[in-house]
């Protein structure tokens, strides 16, 4: 604090600078350095500060050529789609993870329901003979159901 | 409005885009690369990032913010810059006086080669702050931003590395040179 109870702009000064403070505040801050010779010390080392980052700054290339050149680079480069790739990477880490968490007989139940799925699907019409499959299918199904409740055999995972 | 048509394939947008700010931009690389050549480069890519990745931008920060922040990866990716979340003095609350001392008047006095190669020997932290700050002319608050640390972490960052910059004068001798 100042001696007449105003606060130091102490964290205005770099801004101030800078050059990038809004009219009402660079207003403010000017008004405070005309009574304060601490703060008008202390924004000296700012703007040397400044000074010595701008400086040697050299001026930057013309649109032109900038923009030529990146048209140029992405008309040689086309960006890859990389979505299609991920989406494989994932499926296969996907499917790999289910290999270990599901068990074997469960692989080979949901199989043989899907084969009976298809083959009932290929039948033509209901017939007595195509009941008298059904009704096999349905002991298959049933068959394989029980097989996939059998107890499951402790396999240790590496990484659990 | 000026991304909109740069999202649609515009050329003439890109240019007007690079003209509004690529003087900041490439002010910022150069301070921070230390080279002009190489800002140059990162400039080319930073646009190229933007031409392809302006149907991305949603808004939710400034054109501005939202170009440093693309620059700023761009020079990561050349100068493989190796990030640390924080830097040991970014939580210091209180800084030196800050009344200019000798080191400042070094500062105030330095010629252009002695700058540049001070601007060399600083932390790529510091040489960001100030080239963000002073070059780029970017406000605290959107370094903050750019950065992604709070406001008050960015002014610390700043005194730090005046500091540094001051030290780093002074070990080349700029300050015998002072009057």
């Amino acid at each position: 604090m100042t001696g007449d109870g105003k606060r130091h702009p102490t964290d205005a000064l770099a801004e101030y600078a800078a050059g990038v403070l809004d009219a009402p505040a660079r207003t403010a801050v000017e008004a405070h350095l005309i009574a304060c010779p601490s703060c008008r010390t202390a924004l000296l080392g700012w703007t040397a500060v400044a000074a010595a980052t701008v400086a040697p700054v050299a001026a930057p290339p013309s649109s032109a050529s900038v923009v030529g050149a990146v048209l140029t680079r992405a008309a040689l480069a086309p960006q890859a789609p990389p979505d299609r790739k991920r989406g494989i990477r994932f499926a296969a880490q996907l499917l790999r993870a289910e290999l270990r968490l599901v068990r074997p007989s469960v692989w080979v139940a949901s199989m043989l329901v899907m084969a009976c799925a298809v083959a009932a699907s290929r039948m033509p019409k209901p017939t007595p003979t195509g009941t008298r499959t059904c009704s096999r299918m349905r002991g298959i199904i049933c068959a394989t159901a029980a097989v996939s409740r059998c107890p499951a055999p402790v396999t240790p995972l590496s990484d659990t | 409005v000026l991304l909109v048509r740069v999202a649609g394939g515009d050329p003439a947008a890109l240019a007007t885009l690079y003209r509004r700010y690529g003087g900041r931009l490439f002010g910022y690389l150069q301070r921070y690369a230390g080279d002009r050549m190489v800002a140059e480069e990162i400039l080319q890519d930073t646009l190229l990032a933007v031409w392809r990745s302006a149907p991305r931008y949603a808004g939710r920060s400034g054109v501005r913010t939202w170009l440093f922040g693309i620059a700023r990866r761009q020079a990561h990716n050349r100068l493989r810059v190796q990030e640390p979340r924080t830097l040991p003095l970014d939580g210091l609350a209180e800084w030196a006086d800050p009344a200019p001392g000798p080191a400042d008047w070094a500062i105030a006095n330095a010629q252009g080669a002695a700058v540049a190669d001070a601007f060399a020997a600083l932390a790529p932290q510091h040489r960001e702050v100030l080239a963000l700050a002073f070059a780029a002319r970017v406000p605290h608050g959107e370094i903050a931003e750019v950065l992604g640390v709070p406001v008050g972490t960015v002014k610390s960052r700043l005194h730090h590395a005046r500091a540094a910059l001051a030290r780093s004068l002074a070990e080349r001798g700029v300050v015998e040179e002072m009057p």
